[in-house]
């Protein structure tokens, strides 16, 4: 009995660890299917892969990557550094107007998303902006931001306030102060809104939908409106490649943390030894 | 008491911010000029990338305008050319020359002079793209001179926001205010008034409000009364037969599978959350790598996961023919088709693709809580169960309160799902605000409003009712 309570939460942690990778691996085992356009298995084959790119779809499937990586890219890279610059000069102001701020801020992120994408196809109509790859980029940029505050100002607040100002007692200017002391102190938050915000842009699909004309597709559009003739199996196999690059970029990233971890772990046996 | 080092000292000879802001300006405009940023679009004329540098050497441009050659010269634009040549050197100049000359630090006289050079650097900036072309060419190859545009591409528009950007600073310096480092929030200020303030009354006012005929606006009650018709339809829940008006009924179900949904996660992700965070705990290392592999399949698309489960569900699908290999089942059975199999399977995948939001803010929570605040409870004759729920709970309940308003507003709109599980036989209130705001008439259009209008209501009510007191720790959670 003990030692089923003792092995109940890895048991537990390993199911939910099945649950949630199921879908991957049947993407992934799909992604190697022989016959076009189902889910239905019909043989081994690597083709999907071979032929990613080429061909009718493939390269419909290409332009889509490329729009949603691109859009992606600016959104996250834009948005965070909206939101470093605000919050660094958002923290010189007084209690009320930071929290009035922040609430008007976070308003977005209780909103539906398909309500945020409905009120921005609104404001571009007011704005008399035409519907494209602008529209796109600003609303990806615009419902980016609050995640990327919300990433970024917990972490400016843990920030000793002191710290810019002695900085500039020791001779830094104020800009320099900002760049050498509060950025590398901020950095974990920066990094962990960037990715946030990547991947909030690359997924969405309702906030898409309302603000492009016929002309753009992102993917996430591409595979609902190919899907509707069944799922093409260059898809999974285009997923099953991103999954893949994702997996090896956080193993990497996570590679130092590990290491310094087990050192941790050691360290501690030692002192416990002792 | 001050003391005054000598840094100190020569930090104020230095410039001051905003004169070094206008000196970036200047800089910038030059680089405008340099750079092939500028494209010259015309109808139906292939697009050219020029820089205004090139235009000013060339004098002349060869041009085909509805396959008619013409030569464009630029005499027009040439005094415009020179001054957004020669002020921007006039200005860095100035800037640069005028504390070695006389050794005081610029003022508002010199910030003014920089002010008016700018705002006139600027202005023909704007000019040159519009005198390039004469109205008597244009004329001649029946052009109007709407169908022709410079558009600046994203260098230049990234210059002209720095040169305006400047004129700021210098008008700043103008007025003899000092720069304080809260400034650079005052863009964000517009930001939010245009991207959030603006859209949220804009849904209000189109909720009441359309577009008649002649361009003007009226207002309507026209949208509710489209939600409001008496057409009851017959829903089904849980095997109860409800004869329920037409959008209640949409709602109510969309209600049901977020709830369910929200409900789901929580029952799921706060053992999970609990059982890794002990764990991180007891072992003395951050699990950071066993916790970022249940967030990983937020990376892969929503919609082929989606995918991915109806082939797993399907009728000739994964599961039924493991079933049937197994000579459990005969037959296979048609889990998507079964009204209540399908409802289940429906909130199963709801849960499966919100997982991640709720267990990350329940994580972070859980892991930062001090373990002697536990101990100290069974100090105090508490056991575990009580420790737990008296104890625990309550601390990490800002983790679940954000988790649940990650999850429960994506999900009561997320329509994607049910969608593609049902194979469209399902409607929630998703697919019918879509389909309102993507018609064509304007009725349906506000009824569309009037829905996403009410939707936020709802919502915004609801998340009033779970207000979460410390927004920021919560937030804190969606931390990878």
């Amino acid at each position: 009995m003990r030692k089923l309570r003792r092995y109940f939460p890895n048991l537990y942690i390993g199911l939910i660890f099945v649950f949630l990778y199921l879908p991957i691996v049947v993407l992934i085992v799909f992604s190697f299917n022989s016959v076009p356009k189902s889910f239905i298995w019909g043989g081994f084959t690597l083709d999907n892969y071979a032929k990613l790119f080429s061909g009718n779809d493939g390269g419909e499937l290409l332009a889509a990557l490329l729009t949603t990586l691109r859009v992606a890219g600016i959104a996250s890279i834009s948005s965070t550094f909206l939101a470093v610059v605000s919050c660094l000069g958002l923290s010189y102001f007084s209690k009320k107007i930071q929290s009035l701020v922040l609430n008007v801020t976070y308003i977005p992120n209780i909103m539906p998303e398909l309500v945020t994408g409905i009120s921005f196809m609104l404001l571009f109509a007011f704005l008399g902006i035409q519907k494209g790859q602008v529209t796109l980029v600003l609303a990806h940029i615009a419902f980016c931001v609050p995640f990327a505050v919300l990433s970024i100002n917990p972490k400016l607040r843990q920030l000793d306030r002191n710290l810019s100002e002695a900085a500039q007692d020791l001779g830094a200017t104020q800009f320099q102060a900002i760049t050498k002391v509060i950025l590398p102190e901020i950095m974990p938050g920066i990094v962990s809104s960037i990715l946030l915000t990547f991947t909030l842009s690359v997924d969405d699909y309702l906030v898409s939908n309302f603000n492009v004309d016929s002309t753009v597709q992102t993917l996430p559009m591409k595979i609902y409106s190919m899907a509707k003739f069944g799922v093409n199996p260059k898809m999974n196999a285009l997923t099953a490649i991103m999954f893949l690059v994702i997996f090896l970029l956080l193993l990497a990233a996570n590679v130092r943390t590990i290491a310094e971890s087990r050192e941790k772990k050691k360290k501690y046996r030692e002192v416990i030894r002792k | 008491m001050h003391l005054k080092t000598p840094g100190r000292i020569s930090e104020v000879l230095e410039i001051p911010v905003h004169i070094r802001l206008t000196a970036i300006a200047a800089l910038m405009s030059l680089v405008v000029f340099f750079l092939p940023s500028l494209t010259l679009t015309l109808f139906s004329i292939p697009r050219m990338n020029l820089s205004f540098f090139q235009v000013l050497q060339g004098g002349q441009m060869r041009l085909s305008i509805h396959d008619v050659k013409y030569t464009l010269s630029f005499s027009g634009a040439l005094p415009f050319l020179l001054l957004s040549l020669l002020l921007p050197v006039l200005i860095l100049l100035l800037i640069f020359f005028y504390r070695k000359i006389t050794e005081k630090v610029p003022g508002r006289a010199v910030s003014a002079a920089v002010l008016s050079l700018l705002s006139v650097n600027l202005v023909s900036l704007i000019l040159v793209p519009t005198k390039l072309i004469s109205g008597a060419v244009l004329a001649k190859a029946s052009v109007g001179s709407s169908d022709l545009f410079f558009a600046p591409q994203a260098v230049g528009n990234l210059c002209i926001l720095l040169l305006i950007t400047g004129l700021c600073a210098a008008a700043f310096g103008t007025m003899g205010l000092k720069m304080h480092l809260r400034m650079v929030s005052y863009p964000y200020f517009l930001w939010l008034v245009v991207f959030t303030v603006l859209p949220l009354l804009l849904i209000f006012f189109a909720a009441f409000f359309t577009k008649n005929s002649s361009g003007s606006y009226v207002f309507t009650l026209g949208g509710f009364q489209t939600l409001m018709v008496p057409r009851v339809i017959e829903a089904r829940f849980y095997g109860l037969t409800l004869h329920l008006q037409e959008y209640f009924s949409v709602f109510l179900r969309s209600l049901d599978y977020a709830v369910w949904t929200t409900f789901g996660c929580l029952l799921v992700a706060y053992p999970l959350a609990y059982a890794l965070s002990n764990r991180a705990r007891r072992t003395h290392t951050s699990s950071s790598l066993l916790l970022m592999f249940f967030v990983l399949p937020m990376w892969i698309n929503t919609m082929l996961r989606t995918y991915a489960w109806r082939a797993f569900f399907g009728q000739s699908g994964v599961l039924n023919n493991i079933l049937i290999s197994l000579h459990w089942i005969a037959a296979p059975i048609l889990f998507l088709k079964l009204d209540f199999l399908s409802d289940f399977i429906i909130k199963l995948v709801l849960v499966n693709d919100f997982l991640p939001f709720m267990l990350l803010p329940i994580y972070s929570v859980l892991v930062k809580l001090d373990e002697n605040v536990t101990q100290a409870a069974h100090d105090l004759g508490a056991n575990s169960r009580q420790a737990f729920s008296r104890v625990v709970f309550p601390l990490s309940m800002p983790g679940v309160i954000s988790g649940i308003q990650m999850v429960f507003m994506p999900a009561l709109t997320f329509y994607m799902i049910p969608e593609i599980i049902s194979e469209g036989s399902v409607t929630t209130i998703g697919t019918t605000v879509q389909t309102f705001i993507l018609s064509e008439s304007v009725v349906q259009q506000q009824a569309g409003n009037v829905l996403s209008l009410l939707l936020l209501i709802f919502v915004l009510i609801t998340m009033g009712i779970l207000r979460n007191s410390d927004k920021d720790t919560g937030g804190g959670g969606m931390i990878l």
